[in-house]
């Protein structure tokens, strides 16, 4: 919506759902789109524009349903492109019947907007109305919807037809005439206009006055109808008299012309605004689809978030029949994250990135309450399919290192690094040193860090808060029957794990599921119960 | 009902513009409103290719076009009725409708599912759309109520025995009937010769064969009929071929036009119209 490079590269768009969210967002328009690539993110201290931005979206869906929100945008979908035509009318060009029936198109819909919009939509979005333009160019509608340079807009016009109508009717009588003293000669064949062929054994005389041979074959012959001089006479009348209709035709299109050069700029705004609403409507489809609410935006750096839903993965569970479990934190510094496989840490780290993101791009947040304080940029740091180094070149933890250097790189304190289990494919000793230097580096720089880990104690060494995934409520049950299949064993890691974040009362590693969960997830009976022997013998 | 007539011809020069022509002129007379568009340019003063004379196509008041925007009119003036999205090498394509008899130009995409579409949108306008049309491009109409007219003549072929048998090999491959028997072999994509060899090795040829409109049979006429001397071949979208029309005089040669039309009727058992001789042969 208000572009994804700005605020977020293409490994972070992907794993904190902005590309998700430009696809809800898209323009239908032309005029859409074009707003849409003029648009910036909302940066450190832009707050207040932001929030006016926020404020007028959730405006516009306290007074519209999501019904009238989708009709309004139909009329927008439907409305031409009048930008290419206006320029060049306002530079001087003239314009051809299919523009003046696309600008009466066009303002036919600006109507229909105002009309509709009308208490709905922001007052600097209503359309104006080009009532004089719009009456004067609405004189060339036919019944059909189409356009045509009519009768109204000259009587000089509809003379000329009218004369051109009787010099063809008189040239027709000729041709009729013609046609008729050579079917008398010729037969059938001379009934139509055009070339007309007859065989040698029907006719092989001369041809009569009027016709003229155009080809000779073995066998045949084949004529067209050839002008004497009074039927000469009334194709130059003919002639002179659609002179005259393409005259008065190019005089009225000249009328049109200077009538809509006058009012070029303003239409060129009113496209514009065309592109504005689409972008608008787009952004309260979605306030109203997501039930989003307006977060509170700071001037510090911090997100709050309350019951916020990471939407693309609400839409993929809903897709598999499972329920989204929404996910709050604070997160005003730095802090760790720690709880089971599959308890929902890296859903939580990106659900903050997704709030991040609406709010920067000036809409509301599908959560029940956020703060949020702006940032510059927002690195993920972690798996996601395009992270890794396609040159083959780079370990797993060799591209990692290479892109924490790179989320660094640049000013201090004006990042949120969404950090997913840093070093994890490095030794134990290693990578957790790596990760309390990291924490401690990310607070003396003041960036918001929210870091997830399966290290112990990591939060108590760097200093920073610890936020646990609630965890299992209950034990998986024991295998021993049928393996399940997926589906259902995802349904039954989803029953039993509580993804709530709490603070940790204490500094532990988390973790104490992942072999139940490996069996569940249908690794071998006699590998995991090998598993949990060496687990015991390790913590005796 | 509302339907539609594809012109489709063998090639070059053999009067499928002046039968399209001649079937809207011969429409608009019985008091149906016709539409007219073309599968790529027509209308054009001179082909683009051979740069020889082409016929003019004189419209009458009252007919709906779709062509591109360039090749307009801009005097007398026309009703415009829709710009649509499609795309020609010569611009956006433009529906509309003449308001005064006027020369025009046509030219319509090219592809088969814009050319359907553009159909669909011109029988809100008119009772009956005419195409002109190209073989290749017939695949969207079929298993629609559209009817086909296969115009052929001297230019395809050196001798008559040549045009009769190329016309009759066409008119052979647009008939492949629908409605296929259960258990019909049924061939994905297009049959072509390399799979044709697969089928005929098969011993169980008596299921039949069914593809999925008579264009995916992409066989020279030799093999295609060997193929249905051992088995039934149908289609999934079959479509109507319902009339021949011939034009006698080529390029570089002409045959005899009566001889053409009776050896082409009675070689694809339909009416054949000589547009030409405004005459009429059937088998």
């Amino acid at each position: 919506m208000r572009g994804v490079s700005s605020l977020t590269d293409a490994v972070t768009a992907e794993a904190v759902g902005a590309l998700w969210l430009e696809r809800v967002l898209e323009p239908i328009s032309h005029a859409g789109r074009r707003a849409k690539e003029e648009r910036r993110p909302f940066a450190p201290g832009q707050e207040r524009e932001a929030r006016a931005a926020i404020a007028d979206v959730l405006a516009t869906a306290e007074r519209c349903s999501l019904e009238q929100a989708h009709a309004l945008r139909a009329v927008v979908r439907g409305l031409p492109e009048p930008s290419e035509t206006l320029a060049r009318v306002a530079a001087g060009g003239g314009l051809e019947d299919l523009d003046i029936h696309q600008l009466l198109s066009f303002l036919d819909g600006l109507h229909t907007l105002r009309e509709r919009g009308a208490g709905r939509l922001p007052e600097r979005l209503l359309p104006v109305p080009f009532e004089g333009l719009h009456a004067s160019l609405a004189r060339g509608r036919q019944r059909s919807g189409g356009f045509y340079l009519d009768g109204p807009f000259d009587a000089a016009l509809v003379e000329a037809r009218a004369a051109e109508r009787r010099a063809r009717e008189a040239y027709e009588c000729e041709r009729a005439r013609l046609r008729e003293a050579a079917q008398a000669l010729l037969g059938d064949a001379a009934r139509e206009e055009g070339e007309f062929a007859v065989l040698r054994g029907t006719f092989a005389g001369l041809p009569p006055e009027g016709v003229r041979v155009i080809r000779e074959a073995a066998t045949y012959r084949v004529f067209e109808l050839a002008n004497d001089a009074p039927a000469l006479a009334a194709f130059s009348l003919l002639e002179e008299t659609r002179g005259s209709v393409a005259a008065a035709e190019e005089r009225v299109r000249a009328c049109i012309t200077r009538e809509v050069r006058v009012q070029a700029d303003a239409l060129l705004a009113e496209a514009q605004r065309v592109g504005e609403i689409d972008l608008h409507l787009a952004a309260v489809s979605f306030a109203l689809a997501e039930r989003a609410v307006a977060p509170e935006i700071v001037e510090n750096a911090e997100v709050l978030m309350v019951e916020a839903r990471l939407l693309p993965l609400e839409r993929r569970l809903a897709e598999h029949g499972r329920r989204y479990v929404p996910i709050s934190l604070h997160l005003d510094g730095q802090a760790v994250v720690t709880g089971p496989n599959m308890g929902g840490k890296s859903a939580a780290l990106r659900t903050a990135g997704f709030v991040q993101l609406c709010a920067q791009w000036g809409l509301p947040v599908p959560a029940r309450a956020a703060r949020v304080g702006f940032v510059e940029r927002i690195c993920w740091l972690g798996v996601t399919a395009g992270a890794a180094d396609r040159s083959g070149l780079l370990s797993s933890f060799g591209s990692e290192i290479v892109r924490l250097a790179q989320a660094l790189d640049g000013i201090a304190g004006q990042r949120l690094l969404l950090i997913d289990e840093f070093a994890r494919t490095t030794s134990p000793n290693e990578g957790r040193a790596l990760v309390v230097a990291l924490l401690e580096s990310l607070r003396e720089r003041g960036d918001l860090a929210l870091v997830t880990t399966h290290f112990a104690g990591v939060a108590e060494a760097a200093g920073v808060p610890h936020l646990a995934v609630v965890g299992l409520r209950r034990a998986f049950p024991v295998s021993g029957g049928a393996r399940p299949a997926l589906e259902e064993a995802l349904a039954v890691i989803g029953d039993a794990m509580d993804y709530r974040l709490t603070p940790a009362a204490q500094s532990e590693a988390s973790g104490g599921a992942a072999i139940a969960l490996a069996r569940l997830l249908g690794l071998d009976d006699g590998l995991t119960a090998r598993a949990e022997r060496e687990l015991r013998s390790a913590r005796l | 009902m509302r339907r539609s007539i594809a012109v489709v011809g063998l090639g070059k020069d053999v009067g499928k513009t002046v039968t399209a022509f001649a079937l809207a002129r011969a429409a608009q007379r019985a008091g149906i409103t016709v539409a007219l568009t073309s599968v790529g340019r027509d209308g054009e003063v001179h082909d683009v290719v051979t740069t020889y004379p082409k016929p003019r196509l004189v419209m009458p008041a009252g007919s709906v076009i779709a062509t591109a925007t360039v090749l307009l009119p801009r005097s007398p003036a026309v009703e415009v009725l829709e710009l649509t999205e499609h795309l020609t090498a010569l611009g956006p394509v433009a529906i509309v409708r003449l308001r005064a008899e006027c020369t025009v130009g046509l030219g319509g995409p090219s592809t088969g599912v814009a050319m359907r579409n553009l159909v669909d949108r011109l029988k809100n306008y008119a009772e009956l759309v005419v195409m002109d049309g190209a073989v290749d491009r017939l695949a969207a109409t079929a298993g629609g109520d559209d009817a086909i007219v296969v115009s052929t003549g001297a230019a395809i072929a050196p001798t008559l025995q040549g045009v009769v048998e190329r016309t009759c090999a066409l008119v052979e491959r647009l008939t492949i009937p629908g409605q296929p028997p259960a258990g019909a072999i049924e061939v994905e994509g297009a049959l072509t010769p390399s799979k044709a060899v697969d089928l005929l090795a098969r011993r169980d040829l008596e299921r039949g064969i069914v593809v999925r409109d008579p264009l995916s049979l992409q066989l020279p006429a030799a093999l295609l009929r060997a193929l249905r001397s051992r088995a039934s071949v149908t289609c999934r979208r079959p479509l109507h071929v319902v009339a021949a029309t011939v034009a006698a005089q080529g390029r570089e040669r002409d045959v005899d036009p009566v001889a053409l039309a009776t050896a082409v009727a009675r070689a694809t058992g339909l009416c054949v119209y000589d547009i030409y001789r405004n005459a009429v042969a059937v088998s």
